[in-house]
């Protein structure tokens, strides 16, 4: 105990100092991040406003703690050739996390999505949470949170969904044979014409594609706001199916016709096992 | 009991524990004041079908509620224009002729704001607003950037006797005028709704008039909202403002619009 209070009397001046640095230094950062995120936030995205706030925090963080290692006695340059030796060692050993790093900063430079962003990635369909240093993070729509290394994202291609601010949504739409292709095309034109979240320009695509294996095959391609997808998804295929009954347009399942090699001929069948069944 | 007795836009105290119906086009609005609570229903009729609301009112409504207090709340309707610019196409392509003027007469269905009064003629807020027709969604501009309007077709009919007198219909008056030496074809107009005025007149409602002057693809041609209410059907101070006033970017919109007019 006399051994700590002499220790404390005689650094009792770098103690304070101590105390004081810290109790300045970190409030002061905080402030200073925050500071950093509003006026990012007025001329940045949301992405870049958080970035920034970053930036300020490792930053003055990193000058906080080489002054509080001053202050304890350390001698920088001595603490900064080691740390240069540490860094060559761990950069050895930490290749892809730097990999993620400088494929993050190319992202970010890049700015191909932004927080907020629907992205397909693969199989994986999400919001972006964050893009951060080493990854991005998704939300997904059903609300699962998932990783992507940030050099996954810059090796593989990638679908941002919401981009630009209006979507086309492509419908195959497939009627029997019997029907009049021009009525078909009249009735998706009208489907179009009257749902509220289709927009009328860029005007619809009604495409008649061919001849299919059970049906008549017709694209109906709709533009729409992006915040839309959802409404027009409901009520444009429910809308065709309730035009297509009223107008006597019929949806057709598979069907599979069996030829024998003749047109007129009727399909001969051969009874096996007469005395079974009792007839001739 | 069912309250439907009264004159569209004008301001009255809702009676208690009774419903009341107000129909403006295909559009009728169901209130009622239960406690101190204030209900609100919308029912919209097919469409081209008038409401005519049967003496009940339907099991159906999907109500909303505000609390309002346990005094009878005096309300009043007003109209208004579509909260985003309007993109009207004629029926058929109209083309005006070098050193011609044309007064075409574009019928906007309004939006219906219900709104509580606090004393006599003054208005305190807004509860709930509602479209007498669902407008279907347009775009102005690029598929990578533009913005997003409500489509609308006209007959774009040009002698006043020939518009159809009804609730829900404003009419905004827009002047065409082509300074140009080239036919102008009115293929679409992009009509800034948000910043247009309405007005009651005699038989229809009014939006301020539009005034667009072409003077060939390379000037920027100048679209005047006029301030006052029309020169037409007795119109008189208005009932809505704008419910933003221009702004500078107007002059990109009005670049737009004589570009669509042009049918480039």
């Amino acid at each position: 105990m006399t051994f700590l209070a002499d220790w404390i009397a005689a650094n009792a001046e770098r103690i304070v100092r101590l105390l004081l640095l810290l109790a300045i230094g970190f409030p002061l950062i905080r402030g200073l991040e925050r500071l950093a995120i509003r006026a990012g936030g007025r001329k940045l995205s949301p992405q870049g406003a958080m970035l920034a706030g970053k930036a300020v925090r490792y930053g003055l963080g990193a000058v906080l703690l080489a002054m509080l290692l001053s202050e304890l006695g350390f001698t920088l340059t001595a603490i900064l050739g080691a740390a240069g030796i540490a860094g060559v060692a761990i950069g050895f050993a930490s290749q892809t996390s730097l990999s993620n790093i400088i494929s993050g900063i190319f992202l970010i430079a890049e700015k191909p999505f932004q927080a907020g962003d629907a992205l397909q990635i693969g199989d994986t369909l999400g919001i972006v949470h964050s893009i951060d240093l080493l990854s991005v993070k998704l939300r997904t729509f059903d609300n699962r949170f998932v990783r992507i290394p940030n050099e996954h994202l810059v090796k593989t291609p990638f679908t941002n969904i919401t981009r630009f601010p209006i979507r086309r949504f492509d419908i195959d739409v497939g009627v029997a044979y019997k029907e009049d292709i021009d009525h078909v095309i009249r009735v998706l034109a009208d489907i179009a014409d009257k749902n509220p979240y289709a927009l009328d320009e860029p005007a619809p695509l009604i495409l008649f594609k061919g001849f299919g294996d059970s049906a008549l095959d017709f694209l109906l391609g709709v533009w729409f706001e992006k915040s839309d997808m959802l409404n027009l998804r409901n009520s444009i295929t429910k809308e065709i199916k309730r035009r297509f009954d009223e107008e006597g347009i019929e949806i057709p399942f598979p069907h599979r016709s069996l030829y024998t090699g003749s047109v007129t001929d009727p399909f001969p069948i051969r009874i096996v096992n007469p005395e079974r069944t009792g007839q001739p | 009991m069912i309250d439907r007795d009264r004159g569209i836009w004008e301001p009255w105290r809702l009676a208690s524990d009774a419903v009341t119906a107000r129909t403006v086009g295909p559009l009728t609005l169901w209130m009622e004041h239960r406690g101190d609570e204030l209900h609100v229903a919308a029912q919209r009729a097919a469409e081209g079908g008038e409401p005519a609301p049967g003496p009940e009112k339907p099991d159906d409504l999907e109500w909303r509620r505000w609390i309002c207090g346990p005094e009878a709340p005096r309300v009043v309707l007003e109209p208004r224009l579509p909260d985003r610019a309007v993109i009207v196409r004629p029926a058929m392509p109209v083309a005006v002729l070098p050193g011609l003027s044309v007064d075409l007469f574009v019928s906007i269905p309004v939006r219906v704001a219900v709104r509580l009064c606090a004393a006599e003629g003054e208005v305190r807020r807004d509860i709930c607003e509602e479209p007498t027709v669902l407008l279907s969604n347009s775009w102005f501009g690029l598929p990578v950037e533009g913005q997003l309007c409500y489509a609308l077709k006209t007959r774009a009919r040009r002698r006043l006797e020939e518009l159809r007198a009804a609730a829900h219909l404003a009419v905004c008056p827009v002047t065409v005028r082509n300074e140009s030496e080239r036919d102008l074809v009115f293929e679409r107009l992009c009509l800034p709704a948000p910043s247009l005025r309405v007005h009651a007149g005699a038989r229809h409602l009014w939006t301020s008039r539009a005034v667009l002057g072409y003077r060939g693809e390379e000037t920027l041609p100048p679209l005047a909202v006029e301030a006052g209410p029309p020169a037409f059907d007795g119109a008189g101070p208005s009932l809505t403002g704008p419910r933003a006033e221009p702004k500078k970017s107007m002059v990109g919109r009005v670049t737009g619009t004589v570009r669509s007019l042009a049918g480039r």
